[in-house]
């Protein structure tokens, strides 16, 4: 009797979860239907700029530039005719609504707000536009809302064109005068935000004196017209344009907000106003923000009635969500990408990380002074075969922290696999085999841990006794800033046209951290120092390439730390979602994707 | 009793004191910084900027200043922001809370009837097939991990036989509606319940048992009694003593939330914002968290003691 009560009550409720589980009605009807398609096709090709249209142009110094520029043709294609049997219909026009994980992964971070997190571009720049973009495979610098970007002689002004033609979500026109607002907004003594309208801010005239209250406005930043504004520089800048990458630019005329009240407000959550190809619709707190079309958008209104974020704490939910069909794109780690990438109702986009991961020496220890110790960590470990048997051949190998390919030195030290010649080295060195070690980590993932066990065991090979540690970043921060620890595993991003080199100074007063004199790692190399500093001043695109060159070499020869490799990531989305682009840009970009193209097909 | 309930809550009070304290003293001193999150060397984060950053979160201060700090802020209604997001720690509290209540409390209700009612069954039919297959599959209740038991739920319920949604609240650009709501909490919270009604059944089991085999159970029978009569009122009342104990002490669960649970389920409770504010080192969030654990602990446990004194009579509080 109460077995069959309990049953009851339990099959009662999965009864009433099925009732309310209302699965789609999927009718078969044979159909015949003929329709005129219209494709959309994009087009790369060659600088291509007619006086009429709004010039995308990157200027760069006493260099002829070629810009790809994305030329999108409309055109009719044949009609589509489908038969089976004869009965005339209507095809039901398909929902225009894409459901995506956008903030799953390392790119992503749950707020939408601007000038927040480094992460998170992916869905923030649906929203809200920034003044440059990098190009889809985050190699160039692209128009955002500024189309060209000019400075002076001696790189310390540099002029902004700003696009023509660009709508606030409100129908307000966006003007030069909203770029210095958020500038100012950012800046003063009660600023609630670090991360600032450009990277190294300070760098920007009378930027320091808005800081500090001394000013009301950042003297250096100008409005000449409605469509052009000027920046002007302490030290001459040859590449500003790279700092602007993250400025995006909020509406004077919407924002109710104060400096002091920047990260407490909820505008960014009730009421965001931006001049990207989507406007904000409802935001259920930590569950989901639901965008509808710009119909203003430079570009075009976009062609999806609704693109909606869904917020997954963990990437499996968000898998299971996307193979169950409730969403149609997710970030996913590579095992993932490797189970579904023949599955034909997906498609994979795949990129490197841009970020590199690599074993850190922290040379305050006297053994890792010794080159020859460093050296022999690299040849004890068998990169290729790792790369090849743990991460599936999803990673390259990097002779230096830059992720970078086109800053890589011709024919570098692989530090192939010979276990022989590490021991050689290791006891040349006068090598301590009875040393043991902890290899600090807060990388969490099962192929992290795969990696590290792989590394453990190599190193045992030869003599080096080091066990890895996982630990939460905080910690982990925690105990390398202390500065007493002998080997860490971590990442490192940089840019096409930045490499930050404010880690590897010893000097530089801007450096993050480190004790004076030394470096973040404890070393103090003035042949360093001078190379990045050369790489810093140079002046042109060539110059700051082979000055990055050199720098790159010095790493790879001098084995300054342990370079392993430059992960492969990865996204998938419905094949049912069209012209759709995803790239696993550091932070999530932001990169040229066109979401207003986007559309669902059959 | 109103007296005995006075006391229990003005006792009460400074153990809260100690527990806020102790909370504070370990969350500041875990290893760890809030700034963290906002080094970003790729955007020029300089040393100054950290000190500006940490005289405006008042970081510098020492411990029992930011304490006493922490404390005034507190009683004078004001939980502070989230350092990691800006959001007002009180109203992320509360709709954390609404959800996970709702969760973990229809899971408790469904794991306490089914859990005891079963519990009860099988006791009546000690060694029988029944006996063993739910002592049994019990077992298998037990030893799953939670992370298994929710992505399992969801790859056969959701991804196969598409009878729930995979995760979540609502379902996006509907409108809110208590079916809606209840679509989407039955597959969490049945997975929930399994947990809670293997332990309360085998509890229930066990003290039935021992029970049944009383003297005064053997009495009530040889009155004559009816065999539900010395079941409810004889056997299980007595059995309940241990069984409510076991549920006093689950009620903690109904606001620390389910982490794991609630990370596959994407559903935004109490357990993922505590893992999340930890990671952060976001303290206001971390002492939001807790002052609400703490006092529903020592709610709990007030309950349970009062309801001892409803489930076994000789228990009297004056």
């Amino acid at each position: 009797m109460t077995v069959a009560l309990g049953v009851l009550v339990a099959l009662s409720l999965l009864g009433a979860g099925c009732g309310a589980a209302a699965t789609p009605e999927v009718v078969e009807k044979e159909v015949v239907v003929e329709k005129p398609v219209v494709q959309t096709v994009v087009v790369e090709k060659e600088k291509v700029v007619k006086e009429t249209v709004v010039e995308t142009v990157v200027v760069e110094k006493e260099k002829p530039v070629t810009v790809k520029e994305t030329v999108v043709v409309e055109k009719e294609v044949v009609k589509e005719v489908e038969k089976k049997v004869v009965v005339t219909a209507t095809p039901a026009p398909v929902e225009q609504v894409l459901i995506g994980g956008f903030d799953v992964g390392p790119g992503g971070d749950w707020m939408a707000k601007p000038y927040h997190a480094g992460a998170g571009n992916i869905w923030r720049s649906k929203i809200f536009s920034t003044l440059v973009l990098m190009s889809k495979d985050f190699t160039e610098h692209v128009p955002g809302l500024a189309v060209s970007w000019e400075p002076n002689d001696d790189y310390t002004l540099w002029t902004f064109k700003l696009r023509k033609g660009v709508k606030w979500h409100d129908g307000e026109d966006f003007t030069a005068n909203d770029v210095k607002f958020t500038a100012e907004l950012l800046a003063g003594p009660d600023a609630a935000t670090r991360n600032q309208f450009v990277a190294n801010p300070s760098n920007v005239v009378g930027w320091q004196e808005k800081m500090d209250g001394k000013a009301d406005e950042i003297a250096g930043i100008q409005v000449v017209d409605d469509l052009t504004f000027t920046v002007e520089l302490i030290r001459p800048d040859p590449r500003f344009y790279d700092n602007c990458r993250s400025s995006y630019i909020l509406p004077e005329h919407a924002v109710d907000f104060t400096t002091a009240d920047y990260t407490t407000t909820d505008w960014f959550e009730t009421r965001p106003i931006g001049t990207g190809p989507f406007k904000f619709l409802n935001y259920e707190k930590d569950q989901y923000m639901e965008l509808v079309p710009n119909e203003y958008y430079w570009n075009g209104k976009p062609k999806l009635d609704k693109l909606v974020n869904r917020y997954f704490v963990d990437e499996t939910a968000a898998v299971l969500a996307l193979i169950s069909g409730d969403i149609q794109f997710t970030y996913v780690s590579g095992d993932v990408a490797n189970r579904l990438k023949d599955d034909p109702r997906f498609q994979l986009f795949e990129g490197p990380s841009y970020v590199s991961n690599f074993l850190i020496f922290n040379h305050r220890r006297p053994w890792w002074q010794d080159k020859r110790v460093r050296q022999a960590v690299l040849y004890a470990i068998d990169v290729p075969t790792i790369i090849e048997q743990v991460y599936l051949g999803a990673a390259v190998q990097i002779p230096s922290p830059d992720p970078y390919p086109a800053f890589w030195p011709e024919n570098f030290n692989t530090y192939d696999y010979n276990p022989d010649k590490a021991r050689e080295l290791l006891a040349e060195a006068g090598w301590d085999s009875s040393r043991q070690m902890e290899i600090y980590t807060y990388y969490s993932s099962q192929l992290a841990k795969d990696a590290l066990a792989a590394f453990q065991a190599y190193l045992a090979e030869v003599g080096i006794n080091a066990a890895p540690v996982a630990m939460e970043p905080a910690s982990w921060r925690q105990i390398i800033n202390s500065g007493d620890w002998d080997i860490a595993y971590r990442g490192f991003g940089a840019g096409p046209a930045n490499f930050p080199s404010v880690w590897y100074h010893s000097t530089r007063p801007d450096r993050v951290m480190g004790d004076d004199g030394v470096t973040y790692y404890g070393w103090n190399l003035p042949e360093l120092d001078a190379l990045l500093d050369a790489m810093d001043a140079a002046l042109t695109p060539e110059e700051f390439r082979a000055a990055r060159i050199a720098v790159n070499k010095y790493f790879n020869e001098e084995a300054l730390h342990g370079w392993i490799w430059v992960s492969t990531r990865y996204g998938i989305a419905s094949a049912k979602v069209k012209d759709f682009w995803f790239f696993p840009a550091p932070g999530g970009g932001p990169i040229e994707e066109h979401p207003e193209l986007w559309y669902i097909g059959e | 009793m109103g007296r005995y309930v006075l006391r229990r809550v003005l006792i009460n009070i400074p153990v809260l004191l100690v527990v806020t304290m102790i909370v504070f003293a370990l969350a500041v001193l875990a290893p760890g910084d809030p700034l963290d999150q906002y080094i970003n060397p790729e955007l020029g984060t300089t040393k100054a900027d950290l000190v500006h950053l940490r005289a405006k979160f008042g970081l510098d201060d020492p411990l029992a200043v930011r304490y006493v700090k922490w404390l005034a802020q507190t009683l004078r209604g004001n939980l502070g922001y989230r350092y990691k997001t800006g959001d007002p720690v009180g109203e992320i509290l509360w709709l954390r809370l609404k959800n996970t209540l709702l969760l973990m409390g229809i899971s408790l209700f469904l794991g306490t009837i089914i859990g005891v009612t079963l519990g009860v069954f099988v006791s009546l039919r000690q060694y029988s097939f029944w006996d063993f297959s739910l002592t049994g599959l019990s077992f298998i209740g037990l030893s799953m991990p939670a992370f298994i038991a929710g992505i399992f739920g969801l790859y056969v319920f959701s991804v196969r036989l598409h009878l729930f949604p995979s995760g979540g609240m609502w379902t996006i650009g509907k409108p809110h509606t208590v079916e809606d709501l209840l679509y989407h909490v039955a597959l969490p919270a049945c997975t929930l319940a399994i947990f809670s009604l293997t332990t309360y059944m085998r509890y229930t089991r066990f003290s039935m048992l021992e029970v049944i085999q009383q003297d005064y159970i053997r009495t009530a029978r040889s009155k004559g009694l009816k065999e539900h009569t010395v079941v409810l009122r004889h056997a299980l009342r007595n059995a309940m003593l241990p069984v409510v104990t076991i549920i006093g002490l689950s009620i903690r669960g109904l606001v620390a939330g389910a982490l794991f649970l609630e990370t596959i389920y994407s559903w935004p409770g109490m357990g993922s914002l505590f893992m999340d504010a930890v990671t952060a080192r976001d303290y206001p969030m971390i002492m939001g968290i807790n002052l609400v654990s703490a006092i529903v602990v020592l709610g709990a446990n007030l309950l349970t003691d009062l309801a001892y004194s409803v489930v076994d009579p000789r228990i009297r509080y004056d």
